[in-house]
């Protein structure tokens, strides 16, 4: 069964790379772009299925668009309950057994089938965008579009969009042999109103609980103008979007934290001071979809990590420097 | 003595307050006792909902997630080796003290990447790591805001080891 898939997605990419022509390259473009703009413009309620090696899990997705502004709920509906609020940038984020709900002002949090950034074009730097073939999707009839990497910074992307309403259904990421990297499909979805604005509410019972924020969500904006950290060389085309300082727990000091881009997905930095106790650390991990390596530099940690090759983490990292002020 | 106990186990003592300390805590059942107990302590605080059943399972993972920051630096651990060595007693005590407390056997967690690894199994990982650590745990949880990932992210996430034990003394 699983030979069969590889071989099913091994000859989805081949031959559309023999055949594309120009006007099939502006056919996908066209497609990225109302994959983009369906998501945050449709109303759309459904079940869709997030899996990563052995890892799946189930989210229920509520998204309704109210005079312009976008709201959102999706709850997990196995492991830990969790919900996740939004209204337009403003993510809150519940989880109920820790009684932790983290908060995120103007968040840049891809949530399934949002994933695609606004300015579509800018990926075909990095990437070679195809049409793929027809699939069907928790029963829609959908287009196939593919975005295979120029480089060896960064996986190949399988988008399903419905025919119809232009909304992403499934999103695989394959590696450069070909095999699965983390996978978004919804099993269920109706596209299209009316959605009673109520049931974006967070769970009801949980209102009794007495709630406390994450430290994490707490960002120390104050010291932006000391930031003092670069990534000198970033693999192509992964771009810095965010700096800041955070406050972790266990630390006197904040940690600075950066975040690259692409435009698809993102890469995290972070640098602290190496503290006495523990020795510095050197190297690679691969936590489930997201590789990590770890170095240190001039008496700092610094870690970078994200959903991309460990090349890509690998350069980042190796390239963190003190900007000299 | 309570207080110090607690104080280490939030990372507060200096190093030699805390070597003393754990050099008292091997000769003294009581205060070993005291360690482990605040731990489990801890943990039914942050674990309240699966401690009744499930907490083995709970344990498991937990203890698969912590030491996966990566491996030490070679050259650096030989002027560290007698403290690692009290370090090891005191958390290899505690492990014990909880496996025995919920009946499960230790997991060993094979290390990835380069070949510089050196401990073989979660508790020689543990005891490396004099407190648990969860440097990686707070970065996966704070990259989420910026990545695509699932609504639990990582399974290797637990928000509850964001909490350092603090609010578990008595």
């Amino acid at each position: 069964m699983k030979r069969i898939a590889w071989s099913f997605i091994f000859l989805a990419f081949l031959p559309a790379a023999v055949r594309a022509d120009s006007g099939q390259r502006d056919e996908a473009l066209g497609w990225l772009e109302k994959i983009a703009a369906a998501a945050h413009r449709l109303d759309y309620s459904g079940t869709y299925v997030y899996q990563h090696g052995n890892h799946v899990e189930t989210s229920r997705i509520i998204h309704y668009v109210d005079g312009g502004r976008e709201r959102e709920k999706v709850e997990a509906l196995d492991g830990p309950p969790r919900e996740i609020i939004r209204n337009d940038r403003e993510v809150l984020c519940y989880s109920p057994e820790e009684r932790v709900v983290t908060v995120e002002k103007r968040s840049a949090r891809r949530i399934f089938p949002g994933l695609l950034p606004k300015a579509v074009s800018r990926l075909t730097a990095y990437y070679t965008v195809k049409l793929g073939g027809r699939e069907r999707v928790a029963g829609y009839p959908c287009q196939a579009v593919l975005l295979e990497p120029k480089d060896a910074f960064r996986y190949g992307h399988k988008l399903l969009v419905d025919m119809s309403s232009g909304l992403l259904l499934k999103a695989s990421k394959f590696d450069d042999k070909g095999e699965l990297v983390d996978q978004f499909a919804f099993t269920q979805v109706h596209i299209g109103g009316p959605i009673d604005p109520s049931r974006l509410a967070p769970n009801p019972s949980w209102k009794k609980l007495t709630w406390r924020a994450d430290p994490v969500s707490a960002n120390d904006e104050g010291q932006h103008d000391a930031f003092g950290w670069a990534v000198t060389d970033p693999p192509p085309g992964f771009d810095k979007v965010a700096e800041m300082w955070r406050k972790l727990p266990g630390r006197k000091t904040p940690v600075a934290h950066l975040v690259y881009s692409d435009g698809l997905v993102a890469v995290s930095v972070f640098i602290e001071p190496l503290r006495g106790k523990r020795p510095p650390v050197e190297g690679f991990s691969n936590q489930g979809v997201i590789n990590v390596y770890a170095k240190p530099v001039s008496g700092y940690q610094v870690t970078a990590l994200g959903e991309v090759p460990a090349a890509t983490v690998m350069q980042i990292a190796n390239s963190v420097t003190r900007e000299s002020k | 003595m309570s207080e110090r106990i607690s104080a280490l186990m939030d990372g507060e003592l200096e190093d030699d307050d805390a070597f003393g300390l754990l050099a008292n805590a091997n000769g003294q059942g009581r205060l070993r006792d005291s360690w482990a107990t605040y731990h489990l302590i801890g943990d039914a605080l942050r674990q309240m909902p699966n401690l009744a059943h499930g907490m083995g399972a709970d344990f498991h993972a937990r203890l698969a997630a912590e030491p996966t920051i990566l491996v030490p630096r070679r050259g650096n651990t030989r002027s560290h080796t007698r403290k690692w060595l009290a370090w090891s007693a005191a958390a290899a005590a505690a492990v014990m003290a909880v496996a025995l407390v919920i009946g499960t056997l230790i997991p060993s967690v094979g290390y990835l990447g380069n070949g510089m690894t050196a401990p073989g199994n979660a508790v020689v990982a543990s005891a490396d790591n004099p407190q648990p650590d969860d440097t990686l745990n707070s970065y996966l949880l704070a990259h989420q805001e910026y990545s695509a990932s699932g609504v639990q992210g990582s399974p290797y996430v637990m928000r509850a080891a964001f909490d350092s034990g603090r609010d578990a003394a008595p």
